[in-house]
């Protein structure tokens, strides 16, 4: 279907009365056949199916044969108008006529979520160059609501300029440019950042956003502090946050607020593997091969005492040898003291890799 | 060999009817739905957003991936082939494969569009897609400026 071409009316009105003189008559069928043969180029015509009545009339045709009108898909060029009228949909002119109307540059004319799902697919220097295609394109890449941070971005820029200088232009024009909500923000081969504190705060400036889903660091050895605050209830972290410390081997600080994260159970349960009470204190087997060998400080905020919660902090007890300190903060608003001890408990019980360190359980009495 | 009576019409917008082996229409995720509520080996299921002839692409991809025995190359050739196709065709087939909620096909629609933008330099995206540069030589030049690092 396609829109109604200008001037539509007056061919409408032509062909009504050019087809009612034939219609009921010998011609008809020589015409219907004629424009069925066409059919194959002619793909625009109009159906107009309020108008279309008594499609199980009976017509009569030549020698008294009985047009059967039931099957309309066999006349496809003829709409019935009233009992006694019917038009040509469309002659090659009309359909010429209504191809112009119709927008040639489809991929412009895409749905934004149907463009949205093709330039999400795409590398973001790619996406970003799209912007140069036509003005309408001008700021088509800035709504992506997800973004792949990897090396492809800055490894082609001038390399007189330092990584970090590169690095850090290319995130704040991402940033500044963005319209609406980022749900997935990957960020990887960042190993020549060194020390490199920002990340920590773009990391923040995205979860205090609280549109962010998904959050993703590969590849960063050098990854010194990482806080995640206030993250999106939805969050379904759990393969994630681990994911965090698989690449973060060097991770000296760790500040978690739960307030508002909710770490998906099944998410996290599926990578900790179910681990049935009984063998409550031993460690998972999917994370046997990570250690965070300079993990030394990690906060926790608003504990509520959870499984996954739980399992996190026996995960950061047992895997970081140099741990010095971590701090837990219950939840005080919702959580009852009977929680709050059953906490405590539990997590005395946990094993510890480093021998200096101390749990500091915040409970606020 | 199926019976008759598995048989399930779908009827296009412009009354052209398709008659579906029920195992491959239930497939899907809307006509399973309509089965569920009517019984609809006697009635004619209609689809009044797709035209015969994008249904017609439909159906024939459908009937190909439920094929008893078809193998992974065999697909893939008939894929090839079939999205052998222009980008607005492309385009009623992705829509109606939305309309009738069928994952695989838009996503073999999506990336289709995306292999041919993807790795083409500006020039030929807009030569592949008939896209008119509307901007003048100076506000392209702003354009690059803005986004300079990915010009590089």
């Amino acid at each position: 279907m396609c829109p109604l071409p200008n001037g539509f009316k007056h061919n409408l009105r032509l062909k009504t009365r050019w087809f009612t003189g034939l219609f009921n008559s010998h011609q008809v069928l020589h015409f219907t056949a004629f424009f069925i043969d066409a059919r194959a180029d002619c793909r625009e015509w109009f159906v107009f199916q309020e108008q279309y009545t008594s499609p199980n009339t009976r017509r009569t045709g030549p020698e008294g044969r009985a047009v059967n009108f039931s099957i309309p898909w066999r006349f496809p060029h003829l709409v019935l108008i009233g009992d006694n009228c019917a038009i040509y949909m469309m002659l090659p002119n009309d359909k010429k006529l209504c191809s112009a109307t119709l927008p040639s540059d489809v991929l412009s004319n895409l749905p934004e979520n149907v463009l949205d799902d093709i330039l999400i697919r795409m590398p973001l220097r790619d996406v970003v160059r799209t912007s140069i295609l036509s003005k309408k394109w001008r700021y088509n890449w800035c709504r992506l609501p997800e973004l792949t941070l990897d090396q492809t971005l800055w490894d082609s820029t001038n390399e007189s300029i330092p990584f970090v200088t590169r690095f850090t232009d290319i995130i704040y024009h991402l940033l500044v440019l963005h319209v609406g909500p980022i749900t997935k923000l990957i960020l990887s081969d960042i190993a020549n950042l060194g020390n490199y504190s920002k990340i920590d705060n773009l990391v923040m400036f995205l979860s205090r956003n609280g549109d962010i889903h998904i959050l993703s660091l590969g590849k960063a050895p050098f990854l010194v502090k990482l806080s995640l605050v206030n993250t999106a209830a939805t969050l379904k972290a759990g393969k994630h946050i681990s994911k965090y410390f698989e690449f973060c081997p060097a991770l000296e600080h760790l500040h978690l607020d739960y307030s508002s994260l909710q770490i998906d159970y099944v998410a996290l349960n599926k990578l900790l593997l179910p681990v049935p009470d009984d063998v409550a204190n031993e460690i998972p087997s999917s994370f046997s091969d990570v250690t965070l060998n300079h993990l030394r400080s990690v906060k926790f905020e608003v504990i509520t005492g959870k499984k996954t919660e739980m399992e996190l902090v026996k995960l950061l007890l047992a895997k970081s040898p140099m741990l010095v300190r971590m701090l837990i903060q219950p939840d005080r608003v919702n959580g009852s003291a009977e929680t709050r001890l059953k906490v405590v408990t539990e997590i005395t019980k946990f094993p510890r890799a480093s021998p200096k360190a101390e749990v500091y359980y915040n409970s606020g009495v | 060999m199926m019976s008759l009576g598995k048989l399930i019409t779908l009827k296009t917008n412009d009354n052209e009817e398709f008659k579906l082996d029920k195992t491959v229409a239930v497939k899907l995720e809307i006509i399973k739905n309509i089965v569920q509520d009517v019984d609809c080996t006697s009635n004619v299921i209609p689809l009044p957003n797709i035209d015969g002839k994008t249904m017609t692409k439909v159906v024939k991809y459908w009937k190909k991936h439920s094929e008893e025995g078809v193998t992974e190359v065999q697909l893939k050739n008939f894929d090839q082939d079939f999205l052998k196709m222009s980008h607005s065709e492309l385009h009623d087939v992705h829509l109606a494969a939305k309309y009738l909620d069928d994952n695989q096909l838009k996503e073999v629609i999506i990336q289709e569009f995306l292999d041919r933008i993807k790795g083409k330099p500006i020039e030929e995206i807009r030569e592949v897609f008939g896209i008119v540069n509307d901007y003048t030589p100076e506000e392209e030049e702003e354009v690059r400026r803005e986004n300079a690092w990915a010009f590089e």
